[in-house]
């Protein structure tokens, strides 16, 4: 009788015990990977939410326009004396940017950087008289540095994906480029480019 | 005679090879054939090449006006790390746990803003998606990229293909490289400009649009004429 009553106890604890052990483990499992989880979203959440502070301040090159320009900011004015032009110019050269004027292309050197300039702007808006540019003819690109005096030494019409014109120089140069045919309906397929070379520029304290 | 021949010709093609071997190994031409291939610029180019961006310029000249510390280097170097053990043995990124997506996310975002760089979800017309109410499968999501007073630098415009553990791997490690590129460019002091680049596109459909516009008016002022003319008549004879 005492052994059958022992005998069922065990039975008892192995019926109970290996539902309740799994339940446990089940829980153990969902706390530990729910946990994972929960620490995730909220990192997230953290990382979406919390405003960074950078450790460093913005960098300042130590050349001229020590603070890199911000998209759309304006750099000074292009003048060509010889058509009676006078163009805005500033910063980038994507689509809302050359609504504003001629664009800097943001991967190039700036004026006084003692690299190649490279700027941009519509065919039908503020590039439209470039056609009439004759070699010889001076450009001057107006900075809050001073005077940039450019001349127009070469015209070149290449292919809109050209990749040979717009490099890195280590010398002070100014390139223009535009759209071409200049009469084209539709998306012109090439491009206009105007050469120059540097004739006087300010001097620049860094 | 013919082995003497042989042989001498043997000997002089050996020793033309031995000098090429040895001029290649100089110190200077390697030197010089290194900065024409692989300079840090032209490294960090490629790297955002990787991110399939619609452009790279501005992010181009906007990181190389973020100074990182020390610790913010190491974190994201950490998060990239991070992000290859949990990568590397998925053959697919949905079949990762809920948590490993959710801290794939967090290190995106942590590395973004350690950039100094924000992100914004938008739908194909530019306009913010909110996750709540966003209904996949409506409209197409692109990630653009704005720097730290909201200027927009470049957009992503991921696809499927995008969420291939390579390609997502490709991507993350390209940012860390494109790091590692600035860190060696900062060392100069000067902006380093872009190697070499796409002509900006200055093509506008302005024109186009203008005349679409043009040939409308003149298309509808014609059929007016006819218009008007059987308008009149037909008024006549009532006035009679």
């Amino acid at each position: 009788m005492k052994k059958k009553r022992k005998r069922r106890k065990v039975w008892k604890w192995i019926l109970f015990g290996i539902p309740i052990s799994i339940i446990i483990l089940g829980v153990g499992i969902v706390g530990f990977f729910g946990m994972d989880l929960t620490k995730q979203s909220v990192m997230l959440a953290r990382s979406a939410t919390a405003e960074y502070e950078p450790e460093m301040p913005p960098k300042k090159f130590k050349q001229a326009w020590p603070e890199l320009p911000a998209p759309g900011e304006s750099l000074g004015e292009l003048n060509f004396p010889s058509l009676d032009l006078a163009v805005p110019v500033v910063q980038g050269t994507h689509d809302e940017e050359l609504k504003k004027g001629a664009g800097h292309f943001a991967g190039s050197a700036l004026p006084g950087q003692g690299g190649h300039v490279l700027l941009s702007g519509h065919r039908d808006t503020v590039f439209t008289k470039l056609q009439h540019l004759k070699e010889g003819d001076q450009v001057t690109f107006k900075t809050e540095y001073g005077d940039f005096v450019y001349e127009a030494v070469k015209f070149e019409i290449v292919p809109a994906d050209d990749m040979t014109v717009n490099v890195a120089k280590d010398y002070e140069a100014l390139t223009l480029t535009t759209c071409y045919p200049f009469d084209f309906i539709g998306d012109a397929p090439d491009r206009y480019i105007v050469y120059t070379k540097l004739v006087s520029m300010p001097e620049i304290d860094t | 005679m013919l082995l003497k021949n042989k042989l001498k010709k043997g000997l002089r093609i050996t020793a033309l090879s031995l000098g090429i071997t040895a001029v290649s190994a100089w110190p200077m031409t390697t030197a010089m054939a290194d900065s024409s291939a692989d300079t840090p610029a032209q490294q960090l180019v490629d790297s955002l090449n990787v991110m399939k961006l619609d452009h790279v310029d501005y992010l181009y000249a906007y990181l190389q006006s973020v100074e990182l510390s020390e610790n913010e280097y190491s974190q994201i170097k950490d998060n990239t790390g991070r992000a290859n053990q949990i990568i590397r043995n998925t053959s697919s990124i949905d079949s990762l746990p809920n948590s490993a997506k959710l801290e794939l996310l967090r290190i995106f975002m942590d590395n973004i803003k350690l950039l100094q760089l924000d992100a914004r979800m938008v739908d194909d017309f530019g306009n913010e998606i909110n996750i709540l109410n966003y209904e996949p499968g409506t409209t197409g999501v692109k990630i653009q990229l704005l720097d730290r007073d909201g200027n927009l630098l470049a957009i992503m415009d991921p696809t499927r293909e995008d969420l291939s553990p390579e390609v997502l791997l490709g991507k993350i490690n390209a940012l860390l490289e494109a790091v590692e590129a600035l860190r060696e460019m900062s060392e100069t002091g000067v902006f380093v400009p872009m190697p070499a680049a796409e002509l900006p596109n200055t093509a506008t459909a302005l024109p186009n649009m203008i005349m679409l516009g043009g040939l409308l008016i003149a298309i509808g002022g014609t059929a007016l004429i006819p218009a008007v003319a059987v308008s009149r008549k037909s008024k006549k004879p009532a006035e009679a």
